[in-house]
C-alpha cells in the first residue's frame, strides 16, 4: 500500500482545458473523493492516474514511484501501474465466469493456480460472495455484480483502489448500503483508495478527504466536516448542500471579543470575519438548518435575528421548507415542530453567528 | 391491441399477412418434400426410391466431398481474412481505414457472378492475366497457379464472402464498452493479452454469426462453382443440381431428394447464426457514459496491417475491376492496353449488333423483374415488419420466422421447389416470367423485412400512439405516420432487392427459359460461349448500376440521420 501524489496535472482536450492543475496528496490507506458537478473534470484526473488519458503536463507518483510525468517523460500503461479500478459500469466481462472475471488480474502476474484458487476465494469471500464463483455476470443482480467488480480490482492487492462512480447504477436504497459497505470494505482493507463522485451524500460518508472541483480547478481541499461547514467559496457552498447566500456589509471594525458587525437590511449580525475591511460588501453563507425559527418579536434592534415573510412553504415530512424574503433577498429554511405557514407571514428567524460564513 | 378502433380488421389483416407469407414460403417447400418420395405424380405411389438412387451413385461422393471440402474452406479462409480486416478497422491506427472498411460494401457492388467471371480470365493457368505478369516478371513458363482448382474456387469464394464475416465482426469490437478493455488494462494485461483474452473472445459470436453466414452463402453461391469449378471438373451441390435438371428429361424427384439434406444443414447453421448474433447483440451493449476505446498502436506494424488490407482489397476488388475495363474497350484479348487496341466497337456491337439482341432482352426482362419484384416484395415486407416490430399478437414470432426461412434455403433449391409447385394447376407458371418473380420475391423477402424493421425500431411508438389517441385508426396510422416515417428504410430497402434481383443468379438459372432469360442467365452463358468482351460488358453494367444503388442508399441513410428520427 502506497501514498498518492499528484503534482500539477493539466488536461486539455483542443480549446478546453480539462483539469487546469490539479495537485493533493493522499496518505496510506486514507480515501479521498473527488467531487464536481459532471464536465468538472474529476473523471480526468482519474483516468490519468489510471493511465487511460495522457496528461498533458504534471506529475503522479504512487509512494515513491513516478508512473506518469510530463517533464520527465514518464508514461506507464495501465497495465504497469499496479492499481485496482471498480468503473461505472462495473466492465465484467460477460464472456468470463464471475471466478475467472476475479483470477484475471493474478493471471497477469503470473500467479500460479493454487495461489490463484485461494485468493479467489478470498476476494469473494471479503465482498461476501462465496459459492457464486461459477456464475456469469449476467445471472447476477446489480449489487451483486458491483461486489465481484471490487474482488476483481483487490484481489491482486494493487497499491491503490480507483472508484470511478461506482455507486451510480444502483438504486436508492441499494446505494445507501453499498455506501457504508464499501466504507467498511475499505477500512478493513486499508487500501488508499481514490473515489470520483458528483454525489455530495456518497462524498460525505466515505471520504476522509474531499476535493470539490470545478472548471478543472480544486475549489476545496479539506475533512466532510469542514467542507461542509466552512465553504471556502460561493461555488463550495452552493454544490454542498444547500446553503443561503446572502449579500451584506461590513458596517465596523472588529470589537474587542473579535466579532464583526456585518449589517444585512436592518438587522445587524456579529460573526467572525477574519480581515475584512470596513464599508466592504461580502456574501454570506448560512445553512438553511442552521436558521432557527423564533416565536416572539424580538426587541428593537436585536443582533442576530432575521424579520422575514413567508414566500411559500413545503411539509416535507418531520420538518417544513419554508422560501422566506428578508429584505429582498431569498431565504430557505428548514422549520421544525412549526405550524403551517401561509403567504405573507411574518416569522423571526435566528442564526448563531459562528454558523455564519464570510466567502467574499 | 385494444387501442385501435376497428381491432378485428387488424387481426384480420394479420392473419392474412401470415397465411400469404405462409404459403409463398411452405407451399414449394412442401412439393420439395413430395417430390422426393413420390417419384410419379400421376400414381399414388410413395418411396424413398430417389434418396436411394441418389446416394447409391457414383457422383454422389465425390460431389458431397467436394462441397463439404469447398463449404468448410471458404468458411475458414474468410474468417482468416474477415477477422483480421475488421481488428485493423476497429481497433488499430493504420492509415487509410475509410477506404479498408470499404469491404463492407463490396459483396453490393462486386457480385458473385462477376468476381467469378474476372477471375477466371485472371486466373487461367495460359492466359490468365495474373499468370502472364507472372511469367513475364519471372521468365518463367510456369504459371503462378491454376484458378480451375479446388484452391481457386475456394479463392474467390473467400474473396466474394469475407466481407460478411468482416461487417458482422467491425461491428462488435466497435460497439464494445471500451470499460471492458481497460478494466484488462488497469488489471495487468498489456495490449496484446487483452487483444486475446478480451477482444477476441467477446467478438467471437460476431465472427461465429458471420462465418455461418458465410457457410450458408457457400452452398446457395451458383456462379463461382460454375465457371471456375465446373471449368475444372469440380461439382459442388449447387452445380450438380443444375446439371440435374438441365438433363433430358430433367430430373425432379432426384434433384428434390438431393435437396433436402443441404436444406437441413442450412436450416441448422441459420439457427446458429440467429443464437450467435442474439449473444454478440448482448456482448456489445454499451453500458454507462464511456470514453471511446483506444486505438492500439502498431508503430512499424501497421505497414503490415495496410499491406494485407492493400492485397485483399487488391486481388478482390481492384483487379477484377481491371479486368472488366480492359476487356470492354480492348480490341482483342491478350492485347496491351494502349490506344491503337482500344475500341468502343464491343460496346457498339452489345447495342446495335445481332449479338446484343439477346443481351438487351435479357436486360430488359432484368429490369421488369426486378422493378415487380422490388415494388411487390417490399410491400409485403412492410406489412411483415411491422407486425413484427410493432404487434402484440402471440404469431408474431411465427411470422417472423416463416419470413426468415428463405435465408436458408439456396437459390437453386427454392428454383427447383418452385417449378415443382407451380408447373401444375391452378398456377401454370412453368416457362413464364411470373415464376420467376415470384422465386425472387421468395428469395428476398428477408431481406426487404429486415431493412424495414431497421427503420420501424427507430420509430417511437408514442409517435404511432399520438396518432391512434388522436382518433386515427389502424389504416391511417400506418399510411400517415408510419410509412412516411420508415420511407428511408422503405425505399433503402426496395434499392436492395431491386439491385439482389437485377443480378440473381441461382434461381434464374433453374427457371428461365428462350426468350425469358434474365442478366445473370446471360452472362453465364456468354462466358460458356466464350465471348470476353461481351462478359465484360454486362459484368461491368451490373457493377455500375449496383455503385450508383450503394450512392444511394447511403444518401438516404444521411437524410434519416439528419431528419432525426431517433
Amino acid at each position: 500500500m502506497q501514498n498518492v501524489r499528484v503534482e500539477n496535472l493539466v488536461k486539455r482536450f483542443g480549446d478546453v482545458t480539462a483539469v487546469a492543475g490539479v495537485s493533493f496528496n493522499v496518505p496510506k490507506g486514507e480515501l479521498l473523493t473527488l467531487l464536481g458537478p459532471s464536465g468538472c473534470g474529476k473523471t480526468t484526473t482519474l483516468n490519468m492516474i489510471a493511465g487511460f488519458e495522457d496528461p498533458d503536463g504534471g506529475d503522479v507518483f504512487v509512494g515513491d514511484r513516478l508512473i506518469s510525468s510530463s517533464s520527465e517523460n514518464v508514461l506507464l500503461p495501465p497495465h504497469e501501474r499496479n492499481l485496482g479500478m471498480v468503473f461505472q459500469s462495473y466492465g465484467l466481462w460477460p464472456h468470463l465466469k464471475v471466478c475467472e472475471n476475479v483470477a484475471f488480474g493474478l493471471q497477469m502476474r503470473k500467479a500460479d493456480k493454487s495461489q490463484i484458487s485461494e485468493a479467489v476465494d478470498r476476494a469473494l469471500d471479503l465482498v461476501r460472495l462465496n459459492g457464486l464463483g461459477d456464475r456469469y455476470p449476467s445471472q447476477l443482480s446489480g449489487g451483486q455484480q458491483q461486489r465481484v467488480a471490487f474482488a476483481r480490482a483487490l484481489v491482486y492487492e494493487p497499491d491503490v483502489l480507483l472508484l470511478d462512480e461506482p455507486l451510480s447504477n444502483l438504486d436508492a436504497a441499494l446505494r445507501e448500503e453499498m455506501r457504508l459497505e464499501l466504507k467498511e470494505l475499505q477500512a478493513e482493507t486499508g487500501i488508499t483508495t481514490i473515489f470520483v463522485t458528483h454525489d455530495q451524500v456518497e462524498a460525505m460518508v466515505m471520504s476522509d478527504t474531499i476535493i470539490v472541483m470545478n472548471n478543472g480547478y480544486i475549489e476545496q481541499m479539506g475533512p466532510p466536516n469542514e467542507v461542509y461547514q466552512k465553504p471556502a467559496n460561493q461555488f463550495v457552498a452552493g454544490f454542498v448542500g444547500v446553503s443561503n447566500l446572502l449579500s451584506a456589509k461590513i458596517v465596523d471594525v472588529p470589537r474587542s471579543d473579535g466579532k464583526t458587525p456585518i449589517k444585512l437590511g436592518e438587522t445587524t449580525i456579529f460573526c467572525d470575519a477574519m480581515g475584512a475591511i470596513k464599508g466592504n460588501h461580502v456574501t454570506l453563507s448560512i445553512r438553511p438548518e442552521d436558521l432557527v425559527v423564533v416565536p416572539k418579536k424580538p426587541k428593537k434592534n436585536e443582533p442576530n435575528i432575521l424579520q422575514c415573510t413567508i414566500e411559500k412553504s413545503v411539509y416535507m415530512g418531520g420538518m417544513l421548507e419554508i422560501w422566506a424574503n428578508a429584505y429582498g433577498q431569498q431565504l430557505r429554511i428548514h422549520g421544525h415542530r412549526l405550524p403551517l405557514l401561509s403567504r405573507d407571514d411574518r416569522i423571526y428567524v435566528q442564526m448563531d453567528p459562528l454558523s455564519v460564513k464570510i466567502i467574499a | 391491441m385494444n387501442m385501435f378502433k376497428f381491432p378485428s380488421t387488424v387481426r384480420s389483416l394479420e392473419w392474412g399477412c401470415l397465411f400469404l407469407v405462409g404459403f409463398i414460403v411452405l407451399y414449394p417447400l412442401f412439393w420439395l418434400l413430395l417430390g422426393s418420395v413420390k417419384p410419379d405424380l400421376s400414381s399414388n405411389e410413395y418411396n424413398l426410391d430417389a434418396f436411394v438412387a441418389i446416394y447409391e451413385s457414383q457422383y454422389m461422393g465425390e460431389v458431397l466431398r467436394n462441397t463439404a471440402v469447398m463449404s468448410i474452406g471458404v468458411t475458414i479462409l474468410a474468417v482468416l481474412i474477415g477477422v483480421p480486416l475488421a481488428w485493423i478497422v476497429g481497433r488499430t491506427d493504420t492509415p487509410f481505414k475509410d477506404y479498408i472498411s470499404m469491404t463492407a460494401i463490396l459483396p453490393f457492388i462486386m457480385p458473385p457472378v462477376v468476381v467469378a467471371v474476372a477471375w477466371a480470365y485472371l486466373g487461367t493457368p495460359r492466359v490468365g492475366f495474373v499468370n502472364m505478369f507472372w511469367k513475364w516478371v519471372m521468365d518463367t513458363k510456369d504459371p503462378l497457379f491454376d484458378i480451375f482448382t479446388m484452391g481457386g474456387l475456394i479463392f474467390v469464394m473467400a474473396l466474394s464472402l469475407a466481407p460478411y464475416v468482416f461487417i458482422f465482426t467491425v461491428t462488435a469490437f466497435k460497439n464494445m464498452d471500451p470499460t471492458l478493455e481497460n478494466a484488462a488494462h488497469i488489471s495487468g494485461a498489456d495490449k496484446w493479452q487483452t487483444t486475446l483474452r478480451i477482444t477476441i473472445p467477446m467478438a467471437a459470436p460476431a465472427i461465429l454469426s458471420g462465418a455461418l453466414l458465410v457457410f450458408i452463402q457457400s452452398l446457395e453461391i451458383f456462379a463461382i462453382p460454375a465457371t471456375i469449378g465446373v471449368s475444372g471438373g469440380i461439382y459442388v451441390f449447387a452445380t450438380q443440381l443444375w446439371r440435374m435438371m438441365i438433363g433430358i428429361p430433367p430430373n425432379f424427384s432426384h434433384a428434390a431428394a438431393m435437396s433436402i439434406p443441404i436444406l437441413l444443414v442450412c436450416g441448422l447453421a441459420l439457427w446458429g447464426q440467429t443464437k450467435a448474433l442474439g449473444r454478440s447483440a448482448k456482448y456489445t451493449t454499451v453500458g454507462g457514459k464511456s470514453f471511446r476505446p483506444r486505438l492500439i498502436q502498431l508503430g512499424k506494424w501497421k505497414y503490415l496491417a495496410l499491406g494485407f488490407s492493400g492485397f485483399y482489397l487488391l486481388v478482390s476488388a481492384i483487379l477484377p475491376m481491371l479486368t472488366l475495363i480492359y476487356g470492354t474497350f480492348i480490341s482483342n484479348r491478350g492485347r496491351p492496353p494502349t490506344l491503337e487496341f482500344l475500341t468502343l466497337g464491343h460496346i457498339e456491337e452489345v447495342l446495335l449488333g445481332d449479338g446484343g439482341a439477346v443481351i438487351l432482352r435479357s436486360i430488359e426482362n432484368s429490369l421488369l423483374l426486378s422493378f415487380l419484384g422490388a415494388t411487390i416484395g417490399i410491400a409485403l415486407a412492410a406489412v411483415v415488419a411491422y407486425f413484427v416490430v410493432r404487434s402484440k399478437w402471440r404469431l408474431r414470432g411465427t411470422l417472423d420466422f416463416l419470413a426468415l426461412i428463405p435465408v436458408a434455403i439456396p437459390g437453386a433449391v427454392i428454383a427447383i421447389a418452385m417449378l415443382w409447385a407451380y408447373i401444375r394447376e391452378p398456377f401454370n407458371l412453368y416457362h413464364t416470367l411470373w415464376i420467376i418473380l415470384l422465386a425472387y420475391i421468395t428469395r428476398f423477402l428477408p431481406f426487404g423485412v429486415k431493412a424495414v424493421s431497421n427503420s420501424i425500431t427507430q420509430i417511437h411508438e408514442e409517435l404511432e400512439r399520438a396518432a391512434a389517441i388522436s382518433g386515427a385508426n389502424w389504416f391511417t396510422v400506418f399510411w400517415r405516420v408510419l410509412v412516411p416515417l420508415a420511407m428511408p428504410g422503405i425505399v433503402a430497402g426496395w434499392i436492395i432487392l431491386f439491385v439482389s434481383m437485377m443480378r440473381e443468379l441461382s434461381a434464374s438459372i433453374m427457371l428461365f427459359s428462350s426468350n425469358k432469360e434474365v442478366i445473370g442467365t446471360i452472362l453465364i452463358q456468354l462466358y460458356d460461349e466464350g465471348l470476353f468482351s461481351h462478359v465484360c460488358i454486362l459484368s461491368l453494367i451490373i457493377v455500375i448500376l449496383s455503385l450508383g444503388s450503394v450512392a444511394l442508399v447511403r444518401w438516404l441513410t444521411k437524410q434519416t440521420d439528419v431528419e432525426g428520427i431517433t
